[in-house]
């Protein structure tokens, strides 16, 4: 608009000039005007209030258009306080096949089902430009009807599922059964530098490829790698950490420091020993003509410690007791290549446990005590142990994704292969441990994603009697997920 | 003058990243094949950045001017779908736009945080970046006034046969 009134004002500029009065010797005799230079005259002072008033509302416009034009920037610039709210879903439909079931099937359960997965919501605040909170918030339909209890006529045990039902004091007659929470992560982060952020809270541990990707829409399997089962590193710990990046020419090197409560029965709430936890992290990453790589290496050190309280009358007092306590050390490494349509990821955990003489628990069978919490919670229940106590061990384990992008155009579709080798204890018994999986990433405008895989999972020695989990040496596992990130 | 009306009313609708999927103007893919500026504040100490630098930055990968470890960066984008955000991604970023929004889906869902605003105002980019010492854009070098400086890419200034971003040929 501007430009359009300065040329307008330009052009009747020539205008105003062929209607100026001829500069002359003020001597000169002056001549009656005739009608048509009065005319003339009237005509030009007409033209200069026209310019004047042309002139007045092109600066009053430019002013306007200069303050929008600020007022758009300052409103656009990026504000120090920020709100975001974003997250994740997914749904999962899979499948188990057990070849010769024991007790793997019942508690797997092998008919195929739907299964709600993820539901998790983000909360990320800025309250000041250098200060980040981030809450990430789980939500799920369990414990509704999980398993609680098995029935035993020996042990005099009955068979319970755990109950969540409750009645909805709005909707008159009718009940809901509440699901629960889970936060994965809560932490406050000051950052100033590039190469320095301090943060404290529940922070996801920096390891491995799975649990730094974490969530479903990132992740290309649609479970995670039987590695992650045994848990080398915890997950998740409650702590202080630093962290940063630098950049050495096109490298960039990423670092982090991490103090918490380490593992512990309940590391989430209190730390029941003295001995905190130290953890590592230092990544590289960078590019060589058309391949991106990143390469990390993690360690972790702490000490878990279960007590029991007892309380005793003469003196009146609350005894704590330790009865579990175990030295650990955890080493990983992990290594992303990507050179379209190709793209690798490899990972390698380790983790050595030295347990306290006279603070040794019980070894469940062999597998049982490295395996999911439900299993222990079932052979504790049934007292399957060898009536030795756990030696110190130190297990490792492997994982290997290929993927490739189907030369497709119209779509991200995503072939992928991995390996997964597992050496969970090699003190005791060879219960090593191999998986292949083979899929289908499809991801949809980036936001939906839809996998599909199969996976087999392989004792490549033959298990040990009694077998308890599962019967043969084969478990087969057919997976689907629809995930979406909102 | 309704031109630059509309491009004020555009200017209050900036939008978060991910959206995309509009209709292109062809106007809009003809502005995108000229040759694009990456501009900064006339104080900005730096007068060159190379491709990986560049690239580090709107990925967010890299927070800082490079030398200038505590002096952050405020980048602008265009929004997803519009020629030139597109252009700007392959060229520099070595990306398709599913790519790039797989990439922002990732970042959040990792927990890094948001994509950076966007813009389609090319006036409202040069406003922001006129009055923002940290900040960063880019926009077709035609558009560009001198309340911002441009900077080279790789040492080749804009317009030079070796610029990353030099006008496409017809």
């Amino acid at each position: 608009m501007s430009r359009l009134l300065a040329g307008l004002a330009l052009a009747l500029l020539p205008a105003l000039a062929v209607g100026q009065p001829a500069s002359g010797p003020a001597s000169q005799p002056a001549s009656v005007p005739s009608a048509r230079e009065r005319e003339l005259e009237r005509e030009l002072r007409e033209l200069r209030e026209r310019q004047q008033e042309l002139a007045r509302r092109l600066g009053e416009l430019s002013e306007r258009q200069n303050a929008l034009e600020e007022a758009s920037a300052e409103a656009h610039t990026p504000k120090e306080r920020t709100f975001n709210l974003y997250g994740f879903f997914d749904f999962n439909f899979q499948a188990w096949w057990i070849e010769r079931d024991v007790l793997g099937g019942g508690m797997i359960g092998e008919q195929p089902t739907f299964v709600f997965g993820n539901l998790n919501t983000y909360l990320d605040f800025k309250p000041l430009s250098d200060w980040r909170m981030l809450a990430e918030i789980r939500f799920l339909l369990s414990p509704l009807g999980d398993v609680a209890s098995f029935e035993s006529s020996a042990l005099g045990s009955r068979f319970a599922r755990v109950r969540t039902t409750t009645i909805d004091r709005v909707n008159f007659g009718q009940s809901f059964d509440y699901g629960s929470i889970e936060i994965e992560r809560a932490t406050l982060e000051w950052k100033r530098w590039e190469w320095l952020t301090i943060g404290a809270g529940l922070f996801l541990t920096p390891y491995g490829i799975w649990n730094i990707d974490h969530g479903s829409p990132t992740q290309l399997q649609t479970s995670a790698p039987l590695l992650y089962l045994y848990q080398a590193f915890p997950e998740r710990q409650l702590g202080l950490f630093v962290r940063g990046t630098v950049h050495v020419r096109d490298l960039r090197l990423e670092y982090t420091l991490s103090l918490s409560n380490g593992r512990g029965p309940s590391n989430a709430l209190q730390d029941v020993d003295w001995d905190k936890a130290l953890g590592a992290r230092l990544a590289a990453a960078g590019e060589a003509r058309s391949l991106s790589w990143q390469a990390g290496v993690s360690w972790y050190w702490g000490t878990y410690t279960n007590t029991k309280q007892t309380v005793t009358l003469a003196p009146f007092d609350l005894e704590v007791v330790p009865t579990v306590k175990y030295r650990e050390l955890a080493l990983g490494a992990d290594l992303t290549l990507r050179r379209p349509p190709f793209e690798l990821n490899w990972e390698l955990h380790a983790n050595w446990r030295n347990y306290d003489d006279g603070h040794r628990p019980i070894l469940l069978l062999p597998g049982l005590d490295n395996f999911i919490p439900f299993a222990q919670e079932l052979a504790t229940q049934f007292a399957l142990h060898l009536n030795q106590l756990a030696p110190d061990r130190m297990m490792w384990g492997t994982n290997l994704i290929v993927a490739y992008r189907l030369p497709i155009r119209a779509i991200d579709l995503r072939a992928f292969a991995s390996f997964c080798w597992i050496d969970p204890d090699d003190n005791y018994v060879e219960d090593n441990f191999l998986s292949v999986t083979v899929g289908l990433n499809w991801r949809i405008r980036g936001a939906v994603v839809i996998k599909a895989s199969y996976d087999l999972g392989h004792w490549p020695h033959k298990l040990p009697e009694p077998r308890i989990f599962f019967g043969s040496e084969n478990v087969h596992r057919i997976g689907t997920q629809l995930a979406v990130a909102f | 003058m309704r031109v630059r009306r509309s491009c004020l009313l555009a200017a209050l609708l900036l939008v978060p990243d991910e959206a995309g999927g509009q209709e292109i103007d062809p106007r809009e893919r003809a502005r995108a094949a000229g040759t694009l500026a990456v501009v900064v504040h006339p104080k900005c100490p730096l007068s060159t950045l190379s491709r990986t630098e560049l690239r580090g930055i709107f990925l967010r990968q890299r927070a800082s001017w490079p030398g200038q470890g505590s002096a952050s960066v405020l980048m602008l984008n265009w929004p997803p779908g519009h020629p030139i955000r597109e252009r700007f991604d392959r060229a520099v970023l070595g990306m398709d736009p599913r790519e790039v929004a797989a990439y922002w889906i990732d970042r959040r869902v990792r927990g890094l945080g948001t994509p950076p605003r966007s813009s389609a105002s090319a006036i409202l980019i040069l406003a922001i970046v006129a009055r923002n010492p940290e900040a960063i854009a880019y926009l077709p070098l035609a558009e560009v006034t001198p309340r911002v400086k441009v900077l080279r890419i790789d040492g080749a200034p804009a317009g030079h046969p070796a610029y990353l971003l030099r006008a496409r040929p017809r």
